[in-house]
């Protein structure tokens, strides 16, 4: 028994019966393979694989001396381990056995026997010069680690589990949805016994979560799996449920969620809240949020008010809810009702229906609403008083945020305002038809609530100076400084005679206008710039009497005034010219009396994207004017620099706007413990952007009080992905949407122009109740959860956490099963089935949620008018059986359909046919079934289903169905008319199957369904040791058969687990170090990272536990340092050797 | 299903005329598995093919190919994992590599590149391994003994 | 040739006698059924009945187009090919737009309909096909239509009077200049005629064709000739 020397070859010809010998000449074989070199004996045999068949090689090892050995035979995928085993039971090492295939790969595919003979015999050539250079090879063994992974929580991952965790090993079993159950949670009954699928399902389901080692991970899914049979690394992502182990399953919060989407459990029929439970016996119990990412409105918000929160909370009719909703995150939530631009409703999904949503408008119908039932509101006072005073230099909207935030962190804030009256531009800028001094005064006095001290008539430069702030001079005394003044001063033209009396800026027009103080316009006043400003002040001057006209260089299109603004401002006759441009201003005494203005064209687009204006030559005209307000730009003041600003290195930092340079995240000047945000930063910006820039204003000096680094903010971030709408919303695909009725967006009542131009009044009116519940319901809660924090309120043991984050799990396990089930085929393709398109044709899942007491119809059959139906037609075979689709046969739709027209004889008084090509009951009481439904009477009629078309009935309006085939018994063409049809649409591997099938090294069959290793013999394992299929992952299957299978997959698990080791083949690298030249080639290229490199001995080395035997590092090494145990170069070429030496 | 030239086997040749001798190098996982299929299933391929087993077309050191020419094959197919599916994650992808690299030195020894192919056959296509075998033994027969190149 | 669908009274049929017959008949047929693209695929037919129904025209047939697929199974190629059925056929593609096997029945119909020409053996009493031969015989002739030639020329191969019949509808047509009497003849009618005649070697059958073991999709090998 001797395996070292020279080698003696046995070489076995195997004749398989007649499966090789009839088209290979044996004999001739086996007489060409005994004249090669080293074969001491060579014999043709029946059938090699029998225990006679073996019983020659064992003998040949004893008694000759054989110490190789070849065998020509079938497939080695079939009978290596076979002739491997009778090596070794004779005390020779079995990988001294080498196979040649000569049944699969060439008796069964050749039908000539003299070419067939030939290959053998090369292939038999190629296997003796093979063999002679095989060396003895020692197997590995690897602990099995007991735990197992399951994969999927439908009835086959239950069922398994089950199994494996009552023998007392332990078990994970990874769900991607919120509840286990699997399609079979949604059945209604079950063939052929009729049992309900949730009677027999749920006491599973609860004994599994009773499982002490069972553990059960819901909304997860499974990221990476690393290793190999018996010691598998896996990741396992589970989402936040943002719903604690803490819920008692009370409900409450369903009744205050004041979100309805459609629910996926229930085939998107019906629609559920955003805070569920997937179905009433789910398990675990817990309380899902759904929550498909932030809502676009929120997203795009500078100040992230929750808009698709308050504005469900309107429709829900949940008004002082709402009010307080808004105050959460928002300190001048009147104003921004008003005035604010509306980020928000940019980015609404609504767009892409028909029109956004009037979110703005809603927001002020509920600030005016809380203004009459809630006169008082009180904010929320700090938790804490800390002793740190901050002074916010400035009263507008920046100034305003950064000074509430604070206050409500518990900081001693003071606004310094150098005006009478407070709000900034809010105060001076906005005229009041936009926004009214009183709605400004309630926004204020909110404030002054949290004990915010707002001091007017104090001038930053003039009453104080920065320095004073920071010292510790009574009155004074800060901590931090939070520089918010805004952006007053307007542009000049640069025109000669701009200084002229009549000539005077926008901004200083409406702040005289604002405040209150002496002024003239004249009677023809020109308006200079198109932005918001200019319109502003040219509807100031039309309410003070005068021929207002604007002067715009460029055109309508690029002006930058809201749509709104300029339709009002068109409305209450303001006269716009465009393309014009003033070159002087004309004066006599002293005083305007007109402009001469040339014309303009548009040329090439300048730094703003926008065309350029180009003068076209002798178009100059003069034009008579008594006022112009100029309007084009403003920028911050820098006066108050020059006066009492900190003598101390380094100073402010100003740009060449005038605007301050601050640090672009944390907001910080160069001067420690001063800070700026708002219009000065930012130039002129809108009003919720300043507001923005305060908040983050006041998250900077809170970190920078708390001697925090100034990092790391989660305030006024700008939207995650511009353009995160419409794409990403999952129920925005839904058929529910596509159909949906086109609404339109509710219009703002305004006062008539007429009554407007007498006075300052608000000009928009503002929405009626109704008008705003309308408008509110159209939203279409794109992101499900809006974040409104009811539940949380309303939940008594306090178990739901919006902040709850995803959390990576890295599990160690032995074996894994697939479980993932199936997913049904699209009916929607077959168009002439008219699914989609008319109502009342449904899917066989839809129909089993309908038939389901939880289901949208409480168990009933009937039509979506609500009226039952009169007939039913259900169909066989939609996207099975056939060349277009899937060509395989869905298994279980034969029986589920005599199932349907049972239960519809059962409930309804409808006559039901079944329109088939093949009926398959091929179960235990299948046929007993079908001849069961026979007898009640449904109609049979062999044919497939060509088309369904809707007809209106004999007088023209009983819409109903019809449904068109041949019946092939009689050979007639038929029409069926019928209420309603149900189709049994195929059965499908998930969508996602191919990355599932990468995750876990699984082959798929052509269908698309997971492979197992033998269709016959081993239905639940795979090519990949360890892993293993069972249920519809593999194929379509009923019941019955899934949990055979499963229980299958688990025998095989607790089999490796008893073992508890497994034997891994020695097909490994291995690198001889006297060669190795440490260039590490091989290190990047292992999938396995299995080589390292040893820097001390400069050598790379082979983890041969983590080997798998691929040999890519073989084939690279330069050096040919690897060798490939069992698969060497020396061996390979000596098979090609073999093979192609030349014949005869 | 109409005939075409991919299912045809040729007829047996009279003796003296010349037959293409053709290796080919399956991985074990995909290739060789639905070569055995090929063979449950009955498809008949042609016989000049002969089947050399390696774990992975990672395994594939170019040298193989030059060698097997050199030892008298006319023609050398290469068959893996389809990309994404290789049972050891990228073997496929290196083999990929190799090969592009190999044809272009092929090409600068006056061999055609014709003589070598790369295919990707899963374990479930028995009937794509018996037209490729099939289109290459046609492929070579055209192109002539390995001989006549050099 | 014989229908192997015999009447069992006359004459004795023994085992292995009745599948051979069918079998020799089909395999006749279906070397030239074969070359029609989609039409080959007949032997996949799960006689599901999609193409009847699917017909616009199925009511003025007498075979529904399923049953002529499961009659040529059969082997009763003399009673298809008397069938109303392959002539009314609107070449309209809804069966074979929807067929589960993805057959092309149009196609089929359209060899069945060459083979009767073939083999003269038509629809008693519905003479469709001298219509059709007529048409084709005037733009061989003339590489275009000619109507007033086509309708002579037809009336007279079926039913002269049916001419006198209609002479009110031919007064109208001749008041409304719509009866040329001289035909058109287009130019290279040459060139015409020659790729007719090519046309026609793709799908008639062949004399001398070799009968070629062909191997199919998954399923047997034929062994030996």
């Amino acid at each position: 028994m001797a395996d070292n020397g020279s080698p003696r070859i046995g070489v076995y010809v195997c004749h398989c019966g007649f499966n090789i010998a009839a088209t290979v000449d044996v004999a001739a074989v086996r007489e060409v393979a005994e004249g090669r070199p080293d074969v001491v004996v060579a014999r043709d045999y029946q059938f090699m694989c029998s225990n006679a068949g073996q019983d020659l090689i064992k003998q040949d090892i004893e008694e000759l001396g054989v110490n190789r050995v070849v065998v020509a035979a079938c497939s080695p995928l079939m009978h290596e381990p076979t002739f491997r085993g009778a090596a070794e039971a004779a005390g020779l090492n079995p990988y001294l056995v080498q196979i040649a295939n000569i049944r699969e790969q060439c008796a069964w595919v050749h039908h000539d026997r003299g070419p067939a003979t030939t290959k053998a015999t090369a292939l038999v050539n190629g296997a003796v010069a093979r063999v002679a250079l095989h060396e003895p090879l020692k197997a590995m063994r690897a602990n099995v680690t007991p735990a197992t992974l399951v994969v999927g929580g439908g009835i086959a991952g239950l069922q398994a589990a089950l199994d494996i965790t009552t023998a007392g090993n332990e078990v994970y079993l990874v769900e991607r949805r919120s509840t286990i159950g699997g399609k079979m949670a949604r059945f209604d009954k079950t063939f052929p016994t009729l049992d309900c699928a949730a009677c027999i399902l749920t006491p599973k389901m609860v004994g599994a979560d009773r499982q002490p080692n069972l553990h059960m991970m819901t909304l997860s899914e499974v990221e990476s799996v690393e290793g190999f049979v018996g010691n598998f690394e896996v990741k396992v992502r589970q989402h936040a449920r943002y719903v604690t182990a803490d819920c008692t399953s009370c409900s409450d919060c369903v009744a205050v969620c004041p979100v309805s989407v459609p629910d996926p459990f229930n085939e998107l029929l019906v629609g559920r809240t955003a805070i569920h439970k997937a179905f009433p016996q789910a398990i675990p119990s817990t309380y899902v949020i759904d929550r498909q990412g932030r809502s676009p409105c929120m997203e795009a918000c500078p100040i992230h008010q929750n808009a698709a929160g308050y504005v469900s909370l309107v429709a829900a009719g949940r008004y002082a809810e709402a009010a307080k909703l808004i105050r959460r995150r928002n300190p001048l939530p009147f104003i921004c009702g008003r005035v604010c631009y509306a980020a928000c409703e940019e980015a609404c999904s609504r767009s892409k229906v028909d029109e956004p949503i009037a979110i703005r408008g809603l927001k002020r119908f509920v600030m005016d609403w809380e203004r009459e039932h809630e006169p008082d509101p009180q904010p929320d006072l700090p938790a804490q008083r800390r002793p740190e005073k901050v002074a916010v230099i400035g009263s507008g909207p920046s100034g305003l945020t950064c000074a509430f935030d604070l206050a409500q962190e518990g900081y001693g804030v003071t606004i310094f305002e150098k005006h009478d009256k407070l709000g900034g531009m809010l105060a001076v800028g906005l005229p009041g038809y936009r926004c009214p001094r009183p709605i400004l005064e309630r926004d204020l006095d909110y404030i002054r609530k949290l004990g915010v001290d707002m001091k007017t008539g104090q001038e930053l430069g003039k009453t104080f100076s920065l320095d004073d702030l920071l010292s510790d001079a009574p009155g004074f005394g800060f901590d931090a400084v939070f520089l918010a003044i805004g952006a007053h001063r307007g542009l000049p033209l640069g025109i000669p005679g701009e200084d002229a009396e009549g000539v005077v800026s926008g901004v200083d027009y409406l702040r005289t206008i604002n405040l209150g103080l002496p002024q003239t316009t004249g009677k023809r006043v020109a308006i200079v710039g198109g932005g918001n400003t200019a319109l502003d002040a040219a509807r100031t001057a039309r309410r003070e009497h005068a021929e207002v006209t604007v002067l715009y260089r460029r055109t309508r299109s690029e002006m930058p005034a809201e749509e709104d603004e300029f339709a009002d401002a068109v409305a209450e006759g303001v006269r716009f010219d465009y393309l014009t441009a003033p070159i002087e201003v004309l004066v006599r005494d002293g005083r305007v009396s007109g402009l001469r203005c040339v014309r303009m064209e548009l040329g090439e687009p300048d730094a703003s994207g926008r065309p350029r204006p180009v003068v076209l030559p002798g178009s100059e005209h003069d034009r008579p004017f008594d006022t112009v307000i100029v309007s084009i730009s403003q920028s911050p003041d820098r006066d108050w620099y020059g006066n009492g600003s900190p003598s101390a290195k380094p100073a402010l930092a100003f740009t060449k706007w005038n605007t301050l340079d601050v640090d672009p995240q944390s907001l910080a000047t160069p001067v420690a413990g001063v800070f700026a945000g708002g219009d000065v930063v930012l130039g002129p910006a809108t009003v919720v952007e300043s507001m923005g820039q305060g908040r983050r204003g006041a998250e900077a000096i809170h970190k920078f009080l708390s001697g925090m680094a100034l990092e790391g903010f989660t305030s006024h971030m700008p939207p995650a992905q511009p353009g995160l709408g419409f794409e990403e919303r999952p129920y925005l695909h839904s058929p529910t949407y596509s159909k949906m009725e086109r609404l339109p967006r509710a219009e703002m009542p305004k006062r008539s122009v007429a009554e407007r131009l007498t006075d300052y009044g608000e000009v928009d009116l503002g929405f009626t109740e109704e008008e705003a519940k309308r408008e509110a319901l159209r939203c279409l809660h794109c992101g499900a959860c809006v974040e409104c924090r009811s539940c949380e309120a309303a939940c008594p043991p306090k178990a739901v956490d919006l902040e709850m984050q995803d959390e990576i799990t890295t599990l160690e396990v032995g074996q894994i099963l697939v479980a993932t089930g199936y997913e049904l085929f699209d009916s929607s393709q077959i168009t002439q089935y008219g699914y989609g398109r008319y109502d009342n044709v449904v899917t066989g899942l839809e129909f089993e949620r309908m038939l389901n007491s939880t289901g949208p119809t409480a168990g009933q059959v009937l039509l979506k008018n609500g009226k039952p139906p009169r007939a039913v037609g259900i169909v066989h075979c939609v996207g099975s059986r056939d060349e277009k689709y899937n060509v395989y046969c869905s298994r279980t739709c034969c029986m589920a359909a005599l199932k349907f027209a049972h239960l519809v004889k059962e409930r309804t008084e409808a006559d039901v046919y079944e329109f088939y090509i093949d009926m398959r009951a091929f179960g235990k009481g299948y046929e007993e079934f079908y001849q069961r439904v026979l007898r009640e009477g449904t109609t049979m009629i062999r044919g497939k289903v060509a088309e369904v078309v809707p007809a209106l009935g004999q007088n023209g309006s009983d819409p109903h169905l019809l449904i068109r085939c041949e019946d092939t018994l009689i050979g007639k063409f038929r029409e069926i008319p019928v209420d309603m049809v149900v189709l049994c649409s195929a059965l499908e591997p998930p969508k996602d199957a191919a990355d599932i099938a990468r995750v876990f090294s699984l082959s798929r069959s052509p269908d698309g369904f997971f492979l197992e290793r033998h269709p016959k013999l081993d239905p639940v394992g795979t090519t990949t040791d360890g892993v293993y299929v069972a249920g519809c992952s593999q194929g379509p299957k009923d019941i019955p058969d899934t949990v055979a299978q499963a229980q299958a997959a688990a025998a095989r698990i607790l089999t490796l687990i008893s073992r508890g080791e497994v034997t891994i083949p020695p097909i490994r690298a291995v690198v001889n170090e006297a060669l190795c030249g440490g260039c590490k080639t091989c290190i990047g290229l292992c999938p396995y990272r299995a080589i390292h490199f040893d820097s001390e001995a400069e050598v790379a080395r082979v983890n041969e536990a983590l080997c798998q035997g691929c040999g890519t590092c073989v084939a690279a090494c330069p050096a040919s340092a690897i060798t490939g145990a069992g698969f060497t170069d020396a061996q390979i070429l000596a098979e090609l050797a073999g093979i192609l030496a030349p014949v005869g | 299903m109409v005939t075409t030239a991919e299912n045809r086997v040729p007829e047996a040749a009279p003796p003296d005329e010349w037959q293409p001798r053709i290796v080919a190098f399956l991985c074990n996982w995909c290739s060789y598995t639905g070569a055995d299929l090929a063979g449950i299933s009955r498809i008949e391929w042609d016989p000049t093919v002969h089947i050399v087993r390696v774990m992975c077309t990672g395994r594939m050191d170019p040298t193989f190919v030059a060698k097997a020419l050199e030892l008298g094959a006319d023609g050398v197919i290469i068959s893996g994992c389809h990309p994404g599916d290789c049972h050891y994650q990228e073997g496929n992808y290196k083999a990929l590599r190799r090969v592009h690299l190999l044809r272009r030195l092929l090409k600068d020894f006056g061999i055609d590149p014709q003589r070598l192919r790369l295919v990707w056959v899963s374990a479930s296509e028995g009937v794509e391994w018996a037209k490729t075998a099939n289109e290459m033994a046609r492929e070579i027969r055209s192109l002539g003994p390995m001989r006549a190149d050099a | 040739m014989k229908s192997p669908i015999a009447d069992p009274r006359t004459g004795p049929l023994a085992p292995g006698v009745l599948s051979k017959s069918e079998r020799e008949l089909r395999e006749a047929f279906l070397a030239d059924i074969k070359r029609v693209p989609g039409a080959g695929r007949l032997d996949q037919c799960i006689q599901c009945g999609t193409c009847t129904a699917s017909c616009p025209v199925s009511f003025a047939m007498d075979l529904t187009p399923r049953q002529v697929i499961a009659m040529f199974r059969a082997g009763a190629i003399e009673e298809l090919l008397e069938s109303r059925t392959i002539w009314v056929c609107a070449s309209c593609y809804q069966c074979t737009m929807r067929c589960p096997a993805d057959i092309s029945i149009t196609e089929l119909l359209y060899a069945f309909k060459r083979m009767a020409i073939d083999r003269g053996i038509f629809p008693p009493k519905f003479p469709v096909h001298v219509f059709a031969t007529t048409f084709a015989d005037m733009v061989q002739r003339y590489g275009r239509n000619y109507e007033v030639g086509l309708l002579i020329r037809y009336f007279l191969r079926t039913e002269p009077w049916g001419m006198l019949r209609r002479r009110r509808d031919g007064w109208a047509l001749w008041r409304h200049g719509r009866l040329p009497l001289r035909h058109d003849k287009i130019e290279g009618i040459a060139d015409f005629r020659k790729i007719i005649a090519k046309a026609e070697t793709f799908d008639l059958p062949q004399e001398n064709v070799e009968r070629e073991k062909v191997t199919d999709d998954v399923g047997y090998a034929t062994i030996g000739k």
